[in-house]
């Protein structure tokens, strides 16, 4: 295989990137170093954590997603069914599989559930797209002090962003990555300039500029005194520059050298010359005849950056929701949202049959057997931070989707009337799967179900005996060692996940 | 000051409640933003931001929270509807505005032209507020990626300036030293805050100047470090529009105005020439300022602008991103659609002088010739020439190939799509929530049923009905045209039906048969001219403001000035220089 020349991960290095970013934090260099050396140690005690998350749009038909298990024996259970099987290439991977069921969203029941599902934030009424909140990714990424690598495969319309698409937020909404080739290079190319004397006369003007900006924004602040909604905007600016002074760390890179990956090498050879995005309001990047290609780049990167510890986070959002991308190309003609996501079942669910959603399910299968070629198959190696390890024993990727049935637009547990179905699913979750062991803080290969009310309503919030998704993040964020005490109205940690 | 007419808050009401009277509740409304044949992106009338709430945790909306003055003072020009009319405008509240990703691009590329390609924005798209449009003041904020991104490219023009030193500062290659890095703050420093630096700002920056040419060594490194540090300045990152008191008024100073008419009417910051018409306190009067704003409109940024605030009312940009799964000469053509129709707005709106209805009924268009052999049009002379088009295949803006195929199915035309847009964007109507549990739509049927027959029973089940009955028919005028908006005779082989009618708060407007009687009678209703009025008066002053472009409203709406003569008159009222503290 190819290599590209990268700079090598060294224990020198490590400690010279934790060196430079505490000096950023104004810290005296004797102190600073100090620390350095503490942090380096306790790394190398620990086994490494890496966290992605996998969003899918517009639901699932549950009759070919739900695995076929006895609720008596639920470590017992297959990903192969009768149906489509959208998790049937996880099926080699079952032992690093968890598939739970009985959640909710606090959406409002239609696709702007993206707003709220990582966060578990939302009335369940109200479509809210500007108050600030913190979704789960980021929660992670701040309590670990990184930079996430936050992806998206067209995630949003051409020209701007909408309330469809607002799916990541740290304070504010955080647009993923449109470009992988710039993403490539802002997480693997960024260490290369991170030696020398250089990399410190950067490191100090850097800082210095900040303050010279932190004051001309504490200036303004006085000259505007008075004026709420300006004064308002000054400190969500000087907050956002003070957290990004804290948070500037590279991650502890891992690889001796990036290997070259071919979705990306062919994306660099169809989008040179092409316009980027924003060309009016287009581009390579938001052209939906480019979206397989963008896909395998961004989820090849994706594992790449987690098996190189680049970054503990990872996230990649799959299109936006309402999008009504063609998927002729994987053999599932119509577009996703109109065409695929809203076959079937009526509005009653009565007389659908097994049938009746094939193209659909192949689409939201299509999705998953990407994740699982991209990105498990490759987490599937020897974890190069942690030998005697493979890298998906210590990564945790939580799937997800804004609706549970993609017809109903679920937010919560529904029983729906496949009849004629065989075998029966009577029952839609939302779509919520666990991959990888966690660094050894997941319990894994397991289907959980925490509601098992035998008429759910999937229409009534307030009759829900679901758990709330935060409940999840609780469990998921003390596996990353990030302790939160509560994501929404979620307290209540899941402890069944956990190790 | 009272709006005149309440007629479409009224409207919005009488229209939920006969949603609700219908049996739809919030049940079969499917609408903007999730049902399966909704456009989904575009939430409606230009209803002000702030009316919603939120704001990312500030307050919304142009109103500013200070201690009023003494006595009776005006009320600012509130954050509501846009196209209420009012009798008179009012002045606006002070704001401090983030630049759009736009105008921090353009800006930059016009201060620093001589580094072209050198350098690559970072900047990732802005939000699109509900008005459509994505230079709304109360979306703009700065965010952690804002910031980042920010410094990215800040740090990639200062990488360029360093680099090409010599183009963009002379003396740097004479006379290295703090004298030649002020006459940099006194040029480039000036440009990108739109106004000469304070004593203080001088030293603050100065100093950042001495610091990096200690630590490199070098003075063009250091002259790109001070580069990126005024680009990273809030001072260029906003636009203050705050002034000083004058009576009961704040009266925004000579540079702030002019910010606001480049800003406003060219979509970048003020060239040296119009910085120094504000040097002499040139930008006084209503007239100067609107002979002002239209002679920046008349230049190529103007003309960009006049297409920026189409792309966003319009829509027609995605074209170059979707795909036509049966028509396969698409994929080479979507292009030139989008060309196609920049020409025409070009030729009708900014060469023309036209408005609406010229807009919505001009009886031409600018094809390639390709397109043209698409279409079934005779060919014109040059690629985007203007050709007539045949009697009886479409006029004006609607029967654009882009706008046609964008508000389509990828496997087919959208009856639902086309209305929609209508009904929002020319009658200024507000659509329901998307409800859960949305019944199937039937994939097409060729030969089996038409596209309107399908429509027509699919949406007719359970509560679709109640909604889709409000926009669904004004939709079915233009079933002579494909998703690739190409006219077609027949749908599949079946004969297609035109004949519709349009309703506005549950009442009948009118009937017609086909897209050209659909326009043509259109175009007579007076809410279209109003509500394309507050569209462009919420897109010229980036927010969704009451009484804030009344001066030459009538006119527009009479037809007597098109959409560049009434954008340039904006430039003339009390909201463009004149700003209330709210009590």
């Amino acid at each position: 295989m190819k290599e590209h020349t990268r700079v090598a991960r060294a224990r020198r290095g490590i400690e010279r990137r934790l060196f430079l970013k505490a000096v950023g934090l104004g810290l005296s260099a004797p102190i600073a170093w100090q620390l350095c050396h503490s942090a380096v140690a306790q790394a190398q005690g620990a086994r490494p954590k890496r966290l992605m998350i996998f969003y899918m749009p517009h639901g699932v038909p549950p009759e070919h997603f739900n695995p076929v298990f006895n609720p008596a024996t639920p470590n017992e259970f297959s990903l192969n069914q009768s149906g489509v099987s959208i998790l049937g290439s996880l099926e080699p991977y079952k032992q690093y599989v968890s598939v739970l069921q009985g959640f909710s969203y606090p959406g409002a029941s239609t696709h702007q559930g993206i707003l709220t599902m990582l966060s578990n934030f939302g009335d369940g009424r109200t479509v809210d797209d500007t108050t600030p909140r913190t979704t789960f990714e980021h929660v992670i990424a701040n309590g670990l002090g990184a930079r996430p690598l936050l992806l998206g495969a067209i995630p949003h319309r051409p020209c701007g962003i909408d309330t469809d698409g607002k799916l990541m937020w740290d304070g504010q909404y955080v647009v993923p990555e449109k470009n992988p080739l710039v993403a490539f290079d802002r997480t693997f190319g960024a260490t290369t300039s991170s030696s020398g004397g250089a990399a410190d006369v950067n490191v100090q003007l850097r800082n210095a500029l900040t303050q010279l900006t932190e004051g001309q924004l504490g200036a303004l602040r006085s000259e505007l005194n008075g004026l709420t909604t300006a004064q308002s905007k000054l400190q969500i600016h000087l907050d956002s520059i003070q957290s990004l002074r804290i948070g500037a760390g590279a991650g502890q890179q891992s690889c001796d050298s990036v290997p070259s990956l071919p979705a990306l090498d062919l994306i660099r050879q169809q989008s040179a010359g092409q316009p980027l995005e924003g060309d009016p309001c287009g581009g390579f990047f938001l052209d939906e005849a480019n979206f397989p290609a963008i896909v395998d780049a961004q989820l090849q990167l994706a594992a790449q950056a987690l098996v190189c510890n680049a970054t503990p986070v990872v996230a990649v959002q799959m299109m936006y929701t309402n999008a009504d991308i063609n998927f002729a190309f994987m053999g599932s003609p119509g577009s996703h949202h109109a065409t695929l996501s809203h076959t079937g079942p009526g509005s009653t669910g009565s007389g659908l049959s097994l049938e009746t959603r094939v193209p659909f399910a192949n689409a939201q299968k299509w999705f998953m057997d990407k994740l699982v070629t991209n990105v498990v198959a490759a987490l599937n190696v020897p974890d190069p931070a942690d030998p005697g390890r493979l890298v998906i024993d210590n990564t945790l990727i939580y799937c997800c989707g804004e609706i549970g049935e993609g017809a109903w637009h679920t937010s919560r547990t529904g029983k729906i009337n496949f009849d004629n179905v065989t075998p029966p699913a009577p029952f839609s979750y939302m779509p919520i799967t666990l991959i990888g062991g966690g660094g050894g803080a997941i319990k894994t290969g397991q289907v959980l179900r925490v509601n098992n009310d035998p008429a759910p309503d999937a229409n009534n919030a307030a009759n829900t005996k679901d758990r709330p998704a935060g409940d999840i993040y609780l469990a998921l964020s003390r596996a990353m060692g990030v302790e939160v005490a509560s994501f929404g109205n979620a307290t209540n940690t899941l402890t069944e996940i956990l190790a | 000051m009272t709006p005149l007419c309440s007629s479409f808050r009224a409207s919005r009401l009488q229209l939920a409640i006969a949603c609700a009277a219908l049996g739809s509740s919030a049940l079969g409304c499917s609408a903007a933003g999730g049902g399966p044949e909704t456009s989904g992106a575009e939430p409606v009338a230009p209803t002000g931001a702030g009316a919603s709430g939120g704001g990312g945790g500030i307050a919304t909306g142009g109103t500013e929270g200070q201690v009023p003055p003494d006595g009776n003072v005006q009320q600012p020009a509130k954050p509501g509807n846009a196209t209420s009319l009012c009798a008179a405008s009012e002045p606006g509240a002070p704001a401090l505005r983030r630049l759009s990703r736009r105008e921090l691009e353009n800006s930059l590329r016009d201060i620093f032209p001589v580094l072209g390609a050198s350098w690559r924005s970072g900047l990732s798209a802005d939000t699109v507020a509900a008005s459509g449009f994505d230079n709304d003041n109360t979306q703009l904020l700065v965010s952690k990626q804002t910031v980042s991104e920010l410094a990215d490219t800040a740090e990639g023009i200062g990488t360029a300036v360093a680099g090409g030193l010599a183009q963009v500062l002379p003396c740097a290659a004479s006379a290295p030293d703090a004298g030649c890095a002020g006459q940099f703050l006194d040029s480039v420093g000036r440009r990108l805050f739109r106004r000469p630096l304070s004593d203080a700002e001088r030293t603050a920056y100065l100093g950042f100047f001495d610091t990096a040419l200690t630590a490199t060594g070098d003075f063009p490194q250091a002259i790109g470090w001070l580069t990126r540090g005024l680009i990273e300045s809030p001072s260029f990152v906003y636009r203050r529009e705050v002034g000083s008191a004058s009576g009961q008024l704040q009266q925004l100073d000579q540079y702030e105005i002019a910010s606001e008419l480049a800003f406003t009417f060219s979509g970048s910051g003020p060239s040296v020439e119009l910085l120094d018409q504000a040097s002499r306190g040139e930008l006084g009067s209503p007239e100067v300022l609107t002979q002002t704003a239209r002679a920046l409109l008349d230049t190529p940024s103007g003309h960009e602008l006049i297409q920026t605030f189409f792309d966003a009312y319009v829509g027609h940009s995605k074209v170059t991103g979707i795909s036509k799964a049966g028509v396969q000469e698409f994929a080479g053509l979507r292009e030139q659609m989008l060309e196609e129709t920049r020409h025409f707005i070009e030729e009708v709106v900014i060469n023309e002088g036209g408005g609406p209805k010229q807009l919505l009924t001009a009886n031409i268009t600018t094809p390639t010739g390709a397109l043209s052999t698409f279409y079934g049009f005779d060919a014109p002379a040059s690629d985007y020439a203007i050709v007539e088009r045949p009697a009886g295949k479409g006029i004006g803006l609607l029967a654009q190939g882009a706008v046609l195929a964008t508000l389509s199915q990828p496997n087919g035309s959208s009856p639902t799509k086309r209305g929609l847009w209508i009904y929002k964007r020319l009658l200024c109507n507000t659509v329901p929530q998307v409800p859960p549990n949305i019944p199937e739509l039937k994939p097409p049927q060729p030969g089996a049923r038409t596209t309107r027959q399908r429509y027509e029973l699919d949406h007719a089940q359970g509560s679709c009905q109640g909604c889709h009955s409000q926009w669904d028919p004004i939709g079915f005028g233009f079933e002579h045209f494909d998703e690739a908006g190409r006219y077609r005779e027949l749908d599949g082989n079946l004969p297609i039906d035109t004949a519709s009618h349009v309703n506005q708060q549950g009442v009948e407007l009118f009937q017609y048969d086909g897209e050209e009687d659909l326009m043509t009678q259109l175009v007579e209703q007076p809410i279209v001219s109003q509500c394309m009025s507050g569209y462009l008066t919420t897109f010229a002053f980036g927010e969704a403001l009451s009484c804030a472009g009344e001066g030459q409203r009538q006119a527009f709406i009479q037809g007597e000035i098109g959409v560049v003569d009434y954008l340039a008159s904006l430039a003339g009222e009390p909201r463009f220089t004149q700003r209330v503290l709210a009590p």
